[in-house]
């Protein structure tokens, strides 16, 4: 890993988290460098860290560069999972699941979003649905329901669109 | 505050005494098995100071050495504690089972 690149990537945190930790930052990196421990994947993990430390600064100019890097982060690594929503539950004739249990939403934005006013209305799918069965209206996922996992770091999903599907029962 | 897994290996390595980024990298390497990346690492820093439950000291060579702080300790007790009392439940009930 170059010590150029990862100091450009420390520029994805925040304003305040950079002044802070810029030269500690710096110190960590060539120690990492000197000792041989600063494998290319590196930029990676600072990528998404810095990702993330600009979602916890709640700037809008800052999550649309989040959205951004995070799918860039997923490409470097090559390792991109989504963990494991509500399980299905059922409640008098029909069932829910969530919608990535059984289709690809595609075209949605990534990263949380400020309403569910932001999440396509119907999302576009990548297989059709079953007869019967319906969409609901997008709704802001919830902390703490489901999780992204990029470059062996779990992020909560909270304030991603979420669809539910209902199947009637016939 | 909820405490992270890493948040609460770097409080578990801090409360070891003070250290800079690198030793603290060592020090989980060492005792946990964990390799937190420098991205990781400066998030956590960030997060767990704004908390106050670390401090930073003066800089040595452009390094900050980093401390607990008591109320860092006493979060950490809390939820060591609590990790405690969930893998003593959970060690008995899966000897049980598996006798």
């Amino acid at each position: 890993m170059k010590k150029r690149l990862a100091l450009w990537l420390f520029g994805l945190y925040r304003p305040s988290t950079r002044r802070r930790y810029r030269d500690d930052f710096e110190g960590l990196i060539d120690d990492l460098i000197d000792s041989g421990e600063a494998p290319w994947h590196l930029c990676a993990e600072i990528a998404a860290a810095g990702c993330v430390d600009r979602l916890h600064g709640r700037r809008p100019a800052g999550i649309v560069v989040v959205a951004g890097m995070l799918v860039l982060a997923a490409a470097l690594t090559l390792t991109i999972s989504v963990g494991p929503g509500p399980r299905p539950t059922s409640t008098g004739s029909s069932a829910t699941a969530p919608i990535s249990a059984q289709f690809n939403a595609v075209g949605i934005p990534v990263g949380p979003q400020p309403s569910a006013a932001s999440c396509p209305n119907p999302p576009a799918l990548s297989s059709q649905l079953p007869a019967g069965a319906v969409i609901s209206p997008p709704t802001l996922t919830p902390p703490d329901t489901a999780s992204l996992t990029v470059a062996g770091h779990t992020y909560d999903a909270a304030g991603t669109c979420q669809y539910t599907v209902t199947y009637n029962s016939p | 505050m909820d405490l992270s897994e890493r948040n609460v290996l770097i409080l578990a390595s801090l409360a070891g005494g003070p250290k800079h980024g690198y030793a603290l990298v060592k020090d989980v390497q060492e005792f946990a098995g964990v390799t937190l990346g420098p991205g990781t690492l400066y998030g956590c820093l960030a997060k767990l100071e704004e908390s106050g439950l670390i401090e930073a000291l003066p800089a040595q060579d452009r390094r900050l050495p980093y401390r607990i702080t008591v109320v860092g300790l006493e979060l950490l007790q809390e939820r060591l504690s609590a990790s405690a009392r969930v893998a003593e439940v959970g060690l008995a009930r899966t000897r049980e089972a598996l006798a």
